[in-house]
């Protein structure tokens, strides 16, 4: 095998395969990534049996062929490289060097037919999303998933795809997050839980372009977008009915500026104990609402901002960072909190906004 | 023959003639999920398994199915539905309702399912602060422990103690868990040995309550594990101790560690585990001196009831010199002879009483034992050993046995020089010299020496 490719279509390209490789896994083959020449193009793939990359990169092939590299070795190297061309070859059997303007890198390579095979999907369903509208919801909601193993379904983010309609939502059962928004064109009911992982993945890989093309069985999903693919298992299993916790009335409702609440959270954090809860006091009546936190071995915090409210007062203890992950990702001047009894869901959302919701339980008082 | 059955002595023969790596990566969670007129249905756990199977070794499935059951005409593979495993003890009360609070109820759920973690401590009460006797030996160690025991999370997090077997570690570890027990009731504490927290997860795993097993050491607030070098080796053990660690350490709950060696010494332990014992205090407990064993002889003579005289005490003190657990059983054997014949021993008597713990009958170590240990050790011939080649392969291990045989033998440089093709009496006393001066600094020179003593003396013993 033997081609010349521009330094960074390659270094972009090892970059988008190189995160899912894993340092070490029992099988040493699966710490490397493949380079294949197909089509005038260069393929390079990585997988970790639970996700697959596969990128393709623009190269000028002087000889077919295969080989598999060190996928960290081969990223460092890329990245410290200088000079605008790099030429892959193969030397002997067992070797492989690139090299560049003034340096080159010779590696061991393992032969590509022991490299796994990323499968195709079959019976897939197919569906086009817009890229920024998939990117923000999944970015909004991924840091809500549950990271333990007790439930493995709430392990992922959730995405039920119905008629033009996307609903994506994650929760690890105190707290949720909703994005809903349309598709260009109609499509079949389904519906899915992509792997956290995954969807960091996601994040990374897919951040420009119009459009995102998904296909999905029920086992496995494939994102693909020009010449970048990633393609990963499914979560199985059900997913909560949370539309049942999403509260649809509320009995006070307070406008807040976003920047003073995050403040006052982040000042008030300081007095919290080890459940990192807070009080948050709303008195519409007054236009005030008030955050407190308590602390023996440390001290008291007592806060006030102002708000816009309507309703009765409704005092409830919270954990503060589940109010700081939803308001870093919020993005109106004024937020909107809503909530019933001090026992009951909290709506969070931005104000004049329907896209994205967050739902967060109180901790139980003390 | 069952599915079941059927494909466990499929997978016994594949396992025979793949790699083992290959055999865990692609058979792991594989099994037979129907089987009818001679089609055969593999559930694999993923789409990249059944790629792989399907295209690599489908010839090789079919052709061992077909040894053990005629009939098998073709296999299939389909991606099986995971299943999670069993938690009836975390599902959660309602599956559509957001549970209120759901992180307290989950806590006093487990709660519920072992109302006594801390009777599950584990800690000997006859380990406390007050019987540890110090010296400058173990004060470093001493002083780091009651620190931890009086603030725990905050000072040294982890603490790692180390030192040789029968010096003290189980003690302190011990009386940091009864310390921190008696001042903070409600602390929930654990003290384990490494050795049992392998089992527990393998047990675990077995079971498929991994999860259980995970929550169960999260919880705690003071961990305490012994014997961590029997981690070495161990990876999943590791990985698994190495999360539970982050997460302690994390949320500012007590660390405490022994260990018979330095982390650096242990081998077979992963970097990043390495680094996070390093990253606290580490304290080494060495041998008692010779006050120090006196003060322990009398200390545990007084704990027996009877007072030892002070020749008693010097003439064992003198006798055990490296562990303390021996001084123990001196103190023991002479108990039992104060009980027996109501009177404290003279020296003479107790000089016969302990005769078979201190003059116990052992072979000499001979030239030639440290000769084909060392050569055993290093993989080279005896007779490498004594010509002249100067290869370097040969040079370490020749010095090595020049090292000993002055160290253990006490020979003189030149009989060394002598024994070995004789050399030259500066020869040796070079070759020694360079031995104990990387003694001073090279650990793992240390450790091949401790291997070496030990198989030296396990050969003869």
């Amino acid at each position: 095998m033997r081609f010349t490719c521009i330094r960074s279509y390659l270094y972009d390209a090892v970059a988008a395969v190189e995160r899912v490789v894993e340092k070490s896994t029992a099988l040493p083959i699966l710490q490397n990534v493949l380079l294949k020449t197909e089509k005038g193009r260069v393929l390079i793939a990585g997988t970790n049996l639970e996700i697959g990359v596969r990128a393709y990169c623009q190269a000028k092939i002087d000889e077919e062929g295969e080989i598999t590299l060190p996928a960290k070795t081969l990223m460092q190297f890329l990245t410290h490289l200088q000079g605008e061309k790099v030429v892959v070859k193969t030397t002997a059997a067992t070797g492989a060097t690139i090299e560049a303007e003034n340096a080159s890198l010779e590696l061991k390579t393992l032969d590509a037919k022991d490299f796994p095979i990323i499968p195709e999907l079959s019976e897939a369903l197919q569906v086009t999303a817009p890229t920024k509208d998939l990117h923000t919801a999944l970015g909004s909601l991924v840091f809500f998933a549950a990271s333990g193993e007790v439930r493995p379904e709430l392990g992922g983010v959730f995405c039920a795809f119905d008629g033009e309609m996307v609903r994506v939502a994650a929760t690890d059962s105190f707290r949720l997050g909703e994005y809903i928004f349309s598709l260009p064109k109609k499509t079949n009911t389904f519906s899915c839980i992509i792997p956290t992982r995954t969807v960091n993945e996601f994040l990374r890989i897919f951040s420009n372009g119009e459009n995102v093309d998904i296909s999905a069985n029920t086992n496995q999903i494939l994102f693909k977008q020009a010449d970048r693919e990633l393609i990963s298992r499914l979560i199985e299993g059900k997913y909560p009915d949370y539309t049942a916790v999403i509260p649809t009335t509320f009995a006070t409702r307070a406008y807040i500026n976003r920047e003073l609440f995050i403040q006052a959270l982040r000042a008030a954090s300081a007095c919290s104990g080890k459940n990192k809860e807070v009080k948050i006091t709303l008195v519409p009546q007054k236009n005030k609402l008030h955050i407190e936190s308590r602390n023996s071995d440390v001290g008291e915090y007592v806060g006030e901002i102002p708000c816009e409210g309507k309703g009765g007062d409704l005092a409830v203890t919270c954990n503060y960072q589940y109010f700081l992950d939803a308001l870093g990702k919020l993005e109106s001047e004024m937020v909107s909190l809503e909530g019933n009894k001090e026992t009951d869901p909290l709506l969070l959302k931005n104000i004049n906004a329907i896209k994205l919701r967050y739902v967060i339980m109180p901790l139980r008082s003390y | 023959m069952t599915d079941q059955e059927l494909w466990q002595t499929v997978l016994g023969e594949i396992e025979l003639s793949v790699s083992r790596a290959n055999f865990i990566t692609w058979f792991k969670n594989t099994s037979i999920s129907a089987r009818e007129n001679g089609g055969v249905i593999v559930s694999v756990p993923n789409g990249f398994t059944k790629e792989w199977l399907e295209n690599k070794y489908h010839k090789f499935i079919l052709k061992a199915l077909r040894t053990h059951a005629v009939d098998v005409k073709d296999v299939r593979y389909i991606i099986g539905a995971y299943t999670p495993p069993k938690r009836e003890r975390f599902e959660p009360i309602s599956e559509n309702r957001f549970d209120i609070g759901s992180l307290d109820e989950q806590i006093s759920v487990a709660e519920f399912e072992q109302p006594s973690l801390i009777n599950e401590v584990n800690l000997n009460t006859r380990y406390t602060f007050s019987s540890f006797i110090i010296g400058s030996s173990n004060e470093l160690a001493y002083a780091a422990a009651k620190a931890v025991a009086g603030s725990p999370g905050t000072l040294y997090n982890p603490l790692l103690i180390y030192g040789g077997v029968g010096l003290g570690k189980t003690h302190l570890m011990q009386a940091v868990g009864n310390e921190i027990y008696q001042t903070r009731p409600g602390t929930k504490i654990k003290y384990v040995a490494a050795e049992r927290f392998t089992t527990e997860l393998v047990n675990s795993i077995q079971e498929k309550r991994i999860e259980e097993f995970k929550q169960r050491y999260r919880q705690i607030d003071v961990l305490i594990i012994d014997d961590i070098q029997f981690l070495s080796g161990k990876e999943k053990t590791q990985e698994e101790f190495f999360h539970t660690f982050n997460h302690l350490f994390a949320t500012n709950k007590q660390i405490v560690l022994s260990s018979d060696r330095p982390p650096k010494a242990i081998a077979a332990i992963e970097e990043r585990l390495r680094s996070r014992l390093e990253g606290g205090m580490i304290a080494d407990v060495g041998a008692p001196e010779f006050e120090m064993r006196i003060a322990i002889l009398k200390k545990k003579a007084q704990e027996r009831g009877f007072d030892l005289p002070e020749d008693v005490a010097m003439y064992i003190a003198t006798k055990i010199q490296k562990n303390i657990r021996e001084l123990e059983g001196a103190v023991n054997k002479i108990a039992a002879y104060v009980l027996h014949a109501k009177t404290i021993p003279s020296l003479k008597i107790t000089e016969k009483i302990l005769s078979s713990l201190i003059n116990q009958p052992k072979r000499m170590v001979l030239v030639k034992d440290i000769l084909k240990t060392v050569g055993e050790f290093y993989d080279i011939h005896i007779d490498e050993i004594i010509n002249q080649s100067r290869r370097k392969e040969v040079v370490k291990p020749r010095q090595i046995v020049m090292y000993l045989l002055r160290e253990e033998l006490r020979s003189s440089y030149p009989a060394i020089g002598a024994k070995l093709g004789n050399r030259d009496h500066t020869t040796v006393m070079y070759g020694c010299d360079k031995i104990s001066k990387s003694l001073e600094d090279d650990l793992t020179l240390q450790e091949e020496l401790r291997l070496i003593r030990e198989r030296l003396y396990a050969s003869i013993g």
